[in-house]
C-alpha cells in the first residue's frame, strides 16, 4: 500500500514535470523543420495554390509586426491604413502590432519561429534581414513578385536579396541631408552652401549670433551614423563606398579618418553643435530647430511630415556640400527598411495579397506619398499630389534615384553589419568626447568589418 | 485546527511531501493532506521550473555554443566563450562599472535610508506622509524615472543646470549624461533616488521589532544616542541590514533598465555594465552564445555575493 501511494505520487510528479518541460520545449529547443525550410518551392506553392489556411469562404487572419512610429499621429494614421485594408478585404483581416524597434530585435526570432507573425517590417541590411534569411525564417518572395509584377527598382530589389533569394519588398527610399531655416537664411542673405567652406562660413555667422548652427543630438547614438554617411559619401563617392561595403578597400584609410575628423572633431571643437551633443536627444535636437533656436537640422527625409507640422517658417533641404579633395556631392540615400513574409506563416497567400495592396498605385499615392510623405522604391507619378513644398522638393530630388542611383551615396548603417554599427555608434560618441581619435575609430571599424566578413554578414557585390 | 491544517503548517516542501510519516491514527487523512500540499505547491513549482530553472539551464547551454540567436543550429564550442570573455577588455570595463555600482549603489541608499528610518521610527510627526513620500520613487516605472531624470539632467533645459546657474555655479553646468566623467555617477544618483525609499521601509520594518523597553533602560543607564544606536538599534536590525545589503548588491550586478533608458551605456562605453553588454552582444551583435556567457558571469557573481552575505548572517546568528 505504501509503495503504491508513493508510486502514485511519483507518477503524478513525473507527469507534471513532463507537461512542464514539454511546454518549455518551444522556446529553447532546436528550431522546427518548418523554420529551416525557406525554400523557393514552399513559397512558390503558397503564391500559386492559394496558400491561405483559412477555410473556403473563411477569413484569413494576418499579423503585421512593425516598429512603432516616432510620431503618435503617424502611428494612428498607420492603424487607419490597416483598417482601410480590412474594410475592403472581407477574406483577410490584418492585425497591426507595433513594437519599439529595440524590442522588435529581441523578439523577432522567437515570434517568427512560433509562426504567429505573417508580415513584418525590418531592416534590410545583411546583419538584419540577411541574418533572418540565412536562418530560414523569411519566405522567398520571387514567386509573389512574378505573380503580382511589383514595379520595384532593380537596385532596391538587390538590397532585399540574400544569397540569391529575393526576400523582401523594399520600404521607403530615404535621403540624409540638412534641413535649414530658409526664412532665416533669406533674411541674412545666405544661400544653400555648395562647398564645406561656404557651410562653415554660414555656421560661424550663426554661432556669432548665439544660435545653434547645427541641431545635432547624439544621445541615442544612431544619428552620428547618418552624419558620417554624409561626409564619407562626399569624400569617396559612390564607387568608393561600394568598394568599402564590398570589402575591396579598407575602412581605416585616410578618407574615412578625414570624414570622421571633419564632422565629429572639427565641427565639435568649433562649437557648431548644441553643448554636449552626446547628452542631447534626437527629439530635443529637432525641437531646437522647430523653435527657431537652431539654423540647420541634419537628418533624413523621414522627418519631412513632422517638420512640416512643427515649423512656422519656410524650410529648405540641401545635401551636405562638397568637401575639398573629395569626389563631389553624393547625398546618402537608401532603403529605410523592408517588408518580409515569415516562412512559418500559415497564410502566405493572404500575406502576399496584403503586400500587393500596399504596392498598388492608389495606396502608394494616397498613403505613402500624401499621408506619410515617404517615397517608395518604384516609379512615381507625382502629378496632382497634394503635398507640402518641402516634401515636393525632396520628392523631386529623390526622383533622380529612379532606377539609377549613381548620383547618391549610401546611408552606411543600413548596409553594414550590426557589430560595425555598434562600433560606429559608441565610437562617434567617444570622438565627440575627445576620448578616442578618428584614426583609432577607423581602425576599430576596419576590425569590426573584417570580423563580420568572416561571419558572412557583409554585402556581396552583385553580379553584373 | 484540523489534522490536515496542522500537517500543512508542520510540513512544507516537496521533499517532505514524499516522505510524510504516517501515524496509526490518521493515515488516510495524511494522504489527503499530502495531495493538498502538492496541489498548492505544484503550480508554483511548475511556474518556477518554466520561468526560472528551464531558462537558466537554457542559458548555460547557449553559453557553450556559438549560436547567433537566429540560426536553427547551435554549434557546441565548450568553454570558448568564457575564454574569449576573460580576454575581452570591454567585459572588464563593464565589470568595473558594476563594481562601482555595487559600492556606491549599495552604500548610498543605506547611508541615506538608515538615518531617515531611525528618525521616522523615533516618532516624527507626519511619519506616514514622509514614509509614503520616500516610497513614491519605488513604485514609479523605470521608464518614467528615466524620463524625469533625463529632463533634470538635460543640457538644454534641465532643472539641474538651471539651478546651478541660479546660484552662480554656471561653470558647473554640463550635459551630465553625455560626459564620461559624470555619466555613470549621474545614472547612479538616479538609481539611488529610486531605491532609497525601499531601504527606508525595510529598516523601518526591522526597527518595529526592537524592544522599546531596552531603549528606555539604556537611556536610564545613561547611554547617549550614539551608544543606543550602536549597541541596541544596529544589532536589532542586523538581519534586515544583511537583507538590504544582499538585494542591493545582487541588484548592482544585474542592473540594466535604468542605464538603458538614460544612456544606453554611453557616452561611448562609459556607463556600460555587464547586463547591458550581454544585451548588446546577444541582441544587437547577434552573439547570443557570448551574451549568454556574460549572463552566466552575472549570475555567478550575484550568487557568490548572496551566499557570502547569507553565510555571514548565519554565522553571526550562531555566535549570538
Amino acid at each position: 500500500m505504501r509503495s503504491l501511494t508513493l508510486n502514485a505520487r511519483l507518477a503524478a510528479l513525473v507527469m507534471v514535470s513532463v507537461i512542464t518541460l514539454a511546454a518549455c520545449g518551444g522556446g529553447a529547443g532546436p528550431a522546427t523543420p518548418n523554420a529551416q525550410s525557406a525554400t523557393p518551392e514552399s513559397s512558390e506553392a503558397a503564391a500559386t495554390d492559394g496558400g491561405s489556411s483559412a477555410e473556403p469562404g473563411g477569413v484569413a487572419e494576418i499579423t503585421f509586426l512593425v516598429g512603432i512610429a516616432e510620431d503618435p499621429e503617424i502611428e494612428q494614421l498607420a492603424q487607419q491604413q490597416i483598417e482601410e485594408f480590412n474594410s475592403t478585404h472581407e477574406n483577410i483581416q490584418v492585425t497591426r502590432e507595433a513594437l519599439d524597434n529595440d524590442q522588435l530585435r529581441t523578439i523577432i526570432q522567437t515570434r517568427l519561429d512560433s509562426g504567429d507573425v505573417d508580415v513584418f517590417g525590418y531592416d534590410t541590411g545583411p546583419g538584419f534581414g540577411g541574418v533572418l534569411a540565412r536562418a530560414g525564417l523569411v519566405a522567398d518572395l520571387e514567386p509573389a513578385y512574378e505573380e503580382h509584377g511589383w514595379p520595384i527598382f532593380d537596385w532596391a530589389k538587390a538590397r532585399c536579396t540574400y544569397s540569391g533569394v529575393l526576400s523582401c519588398i523594399p520600404g521607403a527610399v530615404e535621403e540624409v541631408g540638412i534641413y535649414y531655416n530658409k526664412t532665416l537664411f533669406d533674411a541674412q542673405g545666405f544661400e544653400e552652401p555648395a562647398t564645406l567652406e561656404e557651410m562653415v562660413a554660414i555656421m560661424d555667422a550663426f554661432k556669432g549670433q548665439d544660435m545653434v548652427p547645427l541641431a545635432f543630438g547624439n544621445q541615442p547614438q544612431w544619428p552620428a551614423g547618418h552624419q558620417f554617411s554624409m561626409t564619407l559619401s562626399n569624400l569617396v563617392g559612390r564607387e568608393g563606398l561600394d568598394a568599402k561595403l564590398y570589402g575591396e578597400s579598407p575602412w581605416n584609410d585616410e578618407d574615412t579618418v578625414r570624414a570622421i575628423d571633419i564632422y565629429f572633431r572639427q565641427f565639435q571643437d568649433a562649437g557648431y553643435f548644441p553643448r554636449d551633443p552626446n547628452a542631447v536627444t534626437y527629439e530635443d535636437a529637432n525641437a531646437l530647430f522647430y523653435a527657431g533656436e537652431a539654423a540647420m537640422l541634419p537628418t533624413g527625409t523621414w522627418l519631412v511630415a513632422e517638420i512640416t507640422d512643427n515649423t512656422d517658417f519656410e524650410v529648405g533641404f540641401f545635401p551636405f556640400p562638397a568637401i575639398d579633395g573629395g569626389e563631389g556631392v553624393f547625398p546618402p540615400a537608401g532603403l529605410g527598411g523592408g517588408l518580409f513574409v515569415a516562412e512559418a506563416s500559415d497564410d502566405k497567400q493572404a500575406a502576399f495579397e496584403f503586400l500587393n495592396w500596399l504596392q498598388s498605385e492608389e495606396v502608394v499615392r494616397e498613403w505613402s506619398l500624401q499621408t506619410f510623405n515617404v517615397i517608395p522604391a518604384q516609379e512615381i507619378d507625382s502629378a496632382g499630389l497634394d503635398v507640402s513644398p518641402l516634401f515636393q522638393s525632396v520628392l523631386d530630388d529623390l526622383a533622380q534615384s529612379s532606377g539609377e542611383t549613381s548620383d547618391f551615396g549610401y546611408n552606411i548603417d543600413v548596409l553594414t553589419p550590426a557589430n560595425f554599427n555598434d562600433e560606429m555608434f559608441t565610437g562617434f560618441q567617444e570622438v565627440l568626447n575627445g576620448t578616442r581619435t578618428p584614426q583609432e575609430l577607423a581602425d576599430a571599424l576596419e576590425a569590426a568589418y573584417q570580423e563580420a566578413a568572416e561571419r558572412g554578414e557583409t554585402l556581396e557585390r552583385p553580379e553584373e | 485546527m484540523t489534522v490536515a491544517a496542522r500537517e500543512v503548517g508542520a510540513k512544507s516542501g516537496l521533499a517532505r511531501l514524499l516522505r510524510l510519516p504516517r501515524t496509526r491514527r490518521s493515515g488516510r487523512r495524511q494522504h489527503a493532506s499530502g495531495w493538498l500540499i502538492a496541489l498548492f505547491v505544484l503550480p508554483a513549482l511548475a511556474l518556477y521550473i518554466l520561468f526560472m530553472v528551464w531558462p537558466f539551464f537554457g542559458t548555460v547551454y547557449y553559453s557553450l555554443t556559438s549560436w547567433d540567436g537566429f540560426a536553427p543550429t547551435k554549434d557546441f564550442i565548450g568553454l570558448n566563450n568564457y575564454q574569449v570573455l576573460f580576454a575581452d577588455p570591454d567585459f572588464w570595463e563593464a565589470l568595473s562599472h558594476n563594481l562601482i555600482w555595487a559600492v556606491v549603489g549599495t552604500a548610498a541608499p543605506i547611508v541615506i535610508g538608515l538615518p531617515l528610518a531611525i528618525i521616522l521610527w523615533s516618532g516624527t510627526r507626519f511619519r506616514l506622509v514622509f514614509r509614503s513620500l520616500y516610497f513614491v520613487p519605488v513604485i514609479l516605472p523605470v521608464v518614467v524615472i528615466g524620463i524625469i531624470w533625463g529632463w533634470i539632467y538635460n543640457p538644454l533645459f534641465g532643472v539641474l543646470n538651471t539651478l546651478l546657474e541660479t546660484v552662480g555655479l554656471e561653470s558647473w553646468t554640463r550635459g551630465w549624461l553625455g560626459i564620461p566623467d559624470t555619466a555613470l555617477l549621474a545614472v547612479l544618483a538616479t538609481a539611488v533616488w529610486a531605491t532609497f525609499g525601499l531601504v527606508v521601509v525595510f529598516f523601518l520594518a526591522g526597527l518595529q521589532g526592537i524592544d522599546l523597553n531596552l531603549i528606555d533602560a539604556a537611556r536610564v543607564d545613561g547611554a547617549n544616542a550614539w551608544q543606543r544606536t550602536r549597541h541596541i538599534i544596529l544589532p536589532g536590525i542586523a538581519p534586515i541590514f544583511t537583507f538590504v545589503l544582499t538585494i542591493t548588491l545582487v541588484g548592482a550586478f544585474s542592473v540594466f533598465d535604468i542605464i538603458y533608458v538614460l544612456t544606453r551605456g554611453g557616452p561611448g562605453t562609459s556607463t556600460e555594465v555587464l547586463a547591458g553588454y550581454a544585451y548588446k552582444m546577444a541582441f544587437s551583435r547577434n552573439y547570443a552564445g557570448y551574451g549568454s556567457a556574460i549572463s552566466m558571469v552575472i549570475a555567478i557573481l550575484s550568487l557568490a555575493f548572496a551566499v557570502v552575505l547569507l553565510r555571514y548572517r548565519e554565522r553571526r546568528r550562531a555566535d549570538g
